[in-house]
């Protein structure tokens, strides 16, 4: 279960709350939405859940299987089973996206006292995966996202995901720039996923990511709080009204 | 050039120690002339300082204070063992090996079997020979207004002469190793000659063992004949109690290919010069190399490329990982002559500071007097990306692994360069020896 209780976030050097007094439970094995306008802490969010620096955590705790994953780096919670694919997946020049795969995945391996993968272990795994969401292994022999469209850094996110197979997973506006065919692969690819042991955030803008991706709870986040939750049916109501009644 | 008239003690004591040691070096007539008009040039120009252009960065005339003798010739006490640990990863390349130790041959640590394949002397035998033609005499003599050229003529010792008819079946790799028993100025030059056609794979690797300061000044000649094709590779792990001046003339024939690299990481003070000049046309240049540096490290890497004839492309790609108060220096100098039309040159210097004390000097200069040609720079300077560290960290990649891996992402398309996969290895090796060894001393 993630809990998430009484969090508030300010950047560093900067009092101003982007994230005020936020609480929320996803338990389980469910999808939980998260909706609301440009600039309401959607991705602020996700960052602080991942560990990212940059942010002062002032007060409040996020809680993922018992454990107060604050103070741990963002590798520690990587192991602990948190992922977040990143509404702008970075491209790292220079390293082979096998190799950045291998080294994450024995990375979390070696802090989980795992054995590493052997090498055709680890093949065999990635040509599965990679296949699933329709991408070709040439492309995972070039450097990480360098020259990918918008959909293909999208289904690397997915697929590094998938290799990496976490169980609370944090999807940060992953249907901004998918044309419709992507977006059911990519939805495909995050539905595969989803299981008894695995917890899901879906951060998106758009109602149209979760007819592919069905949550068991939409919450409506707006200047940095909840301000609303429902079913899936609230995610179709924004979609009609849009987001100004939850303005201020 | 203005004349200095005062001379510094250090100049001084390099005049002083040619007096001493001159009739020991080895040479004939010819060449004891040679080294005689040499250090007279030396005493003419003294130590390079930093109102000479090439030296801007690098004031050698006020950072050499101590000067050292030529090393005696002592039994040397490095065996097999001892020499194989120090050339660390570089003893997986499967070369031929040809050993310098204190500037002297060295047949016992050289592959004798293998050398019967191709036409090798050491230089000091060479330097000996009474019948010495006037294109010889001109390989020696053409440095006349270098001054740490003519410190090398006056004091070379040794080195590989090298007469590459055919393509060997091996890389050849000359291994020149200061076992630093006591302070010493070991002074190398070497000499090949790349045939018509031939294919080959030249590494040279500098090492010290033992932490004596030492003065290294190695000059490589390299006169390729057209059509050839030479890999030509530099390994530099020096101690830090080395200075290391190095010099590279390469002289490219008609239709030749020449690739360059140097791997920099060793010596508190290093300077790199290399020169390509281009003698026949359509001929290719690609010259890079990686440099890391920590501490108060200092390297200079000065090329100059002479493009003198139509239709040649020379490319440049080096970079530099400086840590603590280390500083990087690059010049590249390309200068396309009138007649060299066609001309496609590039060069891109990069330097990743890791640290806000460490300094990056980049200086490109394009000197170009035709009009139909293609030529361009770029220099960078950047530091690790804090957004690209946390991006490896939150998929499991710890800190320390995230960096280097982003430092070798920095390092990877220079490396790319290297084709040979056993040196491209080795040097790779060494590169995340440098990295580990970084955060170890970081963490303590
Ligand atoms: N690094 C930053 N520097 C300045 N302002 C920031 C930074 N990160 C977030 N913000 C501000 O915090 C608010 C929330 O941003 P964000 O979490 O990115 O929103 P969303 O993802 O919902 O669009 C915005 O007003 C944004 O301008
Ligand atoms: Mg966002």
């Amino acid at each position: 279960m993630l809990e998430i209780n009484n969090l508030c976030v300010s950047l560093k050097n900067n009092n101003t709350l982007i994230i005020k007094d936020l609480s929320l439970i996803v338990p389980k094995g469910e999808v939980h939405a998260i909706m609301g306008p440009n600039g309401s802490g959607k991705s602020t969010l996700a960052h602080v859940i991942a560990g990212k620096d940059g942010y002062e955590v002032t007060d409040g705790e996020i809680i993922w299987n018992g454990t107060n994953i604050l103070n741990q780096t963002p590798e520690e919670r990587a192991a602990f089973g948190v992922f977040l694919a990143f509404q702008y997946p970075m491209e790292v020049p220079g390293v082979a996206g096998l190799t950045f795969l291998r080294t994450a995945m024995n990375a979390i391996r070696r802090k989980n006292d795992q054995e590493t993968l052997t090498t055709p272990q680890f093949m065999r795994l990635v040509k599965q995966k990679s296949a699933d969401l329709h991408i070709d292994m040439e492309m995972l022999k070039r450097p990480v996202n360098v020259g990918f469209s918008g959909g293909e850094k999208k289904r690397a996110e997915i697929l590094q995901m998938a290799m990496l197979a976490p169980s609370l997973i944090v999807l940060d506006e992953t249907d901004s720039g998918l044309d419709i065919d992507a977006l059911k692969i990519v939805s495909e690819g995050v539905n595969t996923l989803r299981g008894a042991d695995r917890t899901m955030l879906v951060i998106t803008h758009y109602q149209r990511l979760l007819d592919y991706i069905i949550p068991n709870k939409v919450h409506v986040l707006a200047n940095g709080q909840i301000k609303g939750s429902g079913d899936k049916n609230l995610a179709l109501k924004l979609e009609k009204s849009g987001y100004t009644a939850y303005a201020n | 050039m203005k004349a200095i008239t005062e001379r510094t003690e250090a100049e001084k004591s390099l005049i002083q120690y040619f007096e001493q040691f001159s009739a020991k070096l080895p040479g004939n007539n010819t060449v004891k002339n040679i080294r005689k008009s040499a250090i007279a040039r030396f005493s003419q120009l003294g130590l390079p300082h930093s109102q000479i252009e090439e030296w801007k960065y690098t004031d050698l005339r006020s950072i050499i204070t101590h000067t050292f003798a030529p090393p005696e010739q002592e039994q040397a006490t490095l065996d097999a063992f001892k020499l194989d640990l120090q050339l660390n990863h570089a003893i997986n390349i499967d070369a031929t090996r040809l050993t310098f130790v204190n500037g002297q041959f060295d047949s016992i640590l050289s592959d004798k079997a293998d050398l019967d394949n191709f036409d090798f002397k050491p230089i000091n035998l060479a330097l000996k020979e009474q019948n010495f033609s006037n294109a010889q005499k001109k390989v020696y003599t053409s440095l006349n207004n270098d001054p740490i050229g003519v410190l090398n003529t006056a004091f070379m010792s040794d080195g590989a002469l090298l007469n590459l008819k055919s393509s060997p079946t091996k890389p050849i790799h000359i291994v020149h190793v200061t076992t630093g028993n006591r302070p010493a100025a070991v002074t190398t030059r070497n000499i090949v000659y790349f045939g018509k056609g031939v294919k080959v794979t030249l590494i040279e690797s500098f090492i010290t063992i033992g932490s004596q300061p030492t003065q290294v000044n190695s000059l490589t000649q390299l006169f390729i004949a057209p059509n050839a094709e030479v890999n030509h590779i530099k390994i530099q792990r020096e101690s830090e109690a080395s200075t290391h001046l190095s010099k590279w003339l390469v002289n490219l024939g008609a239709k030749s290919s020449y690739k360059g690299f140097q791997y920099s990481q060793g010596a508190e003070l290093s300077r790199n010069e290399i020169n390509v000049n281009f003698k026949g046309a359509n001929a290719v240049a690609d010259v890079s190399g990686i440099t890391l540096l920590h501490g108060t490290q200092h390297c200079d890497t000065t090329m100059v490329i002479d493009h003198s004839e139509p239709g040649c492309e020379s490319r440049e790609l080096f970079k530099f990982i400086l840590d603590d108060c280390s500083r990087g220096i690059f010049q590249g100098k390309i200068i396309v002559n009138s007649r060299a039309q066609k001309t496609d040159g590039k060069q891109t210097a990069q330097a990743l500071l890791l640290s806000s004390s460490s300094d990056f000097n980049s200086k490109p200069e394009l000197e170009i007097y035709a009009d139909d040609v293609t030529c361009g720079h770029g220099s960078t300077c950047t530091q690790i990306d804090p957004e690209l560290v946390f991006y490896c960290r939150s998929r499991g990649i710890p800190e320390a692994e995230a960096r280097a891996l982003l430092m070798e992402s920095f390092a990877a398309n220079a490396l790319e360069k290297v084709v040979d996969e056993s040196i491209s290895e080795t040097i790779i090796k060494e590169i995340r020896d440098w990295f580990v060894e970084l955060t170890t001393c970081k963490e303590h």
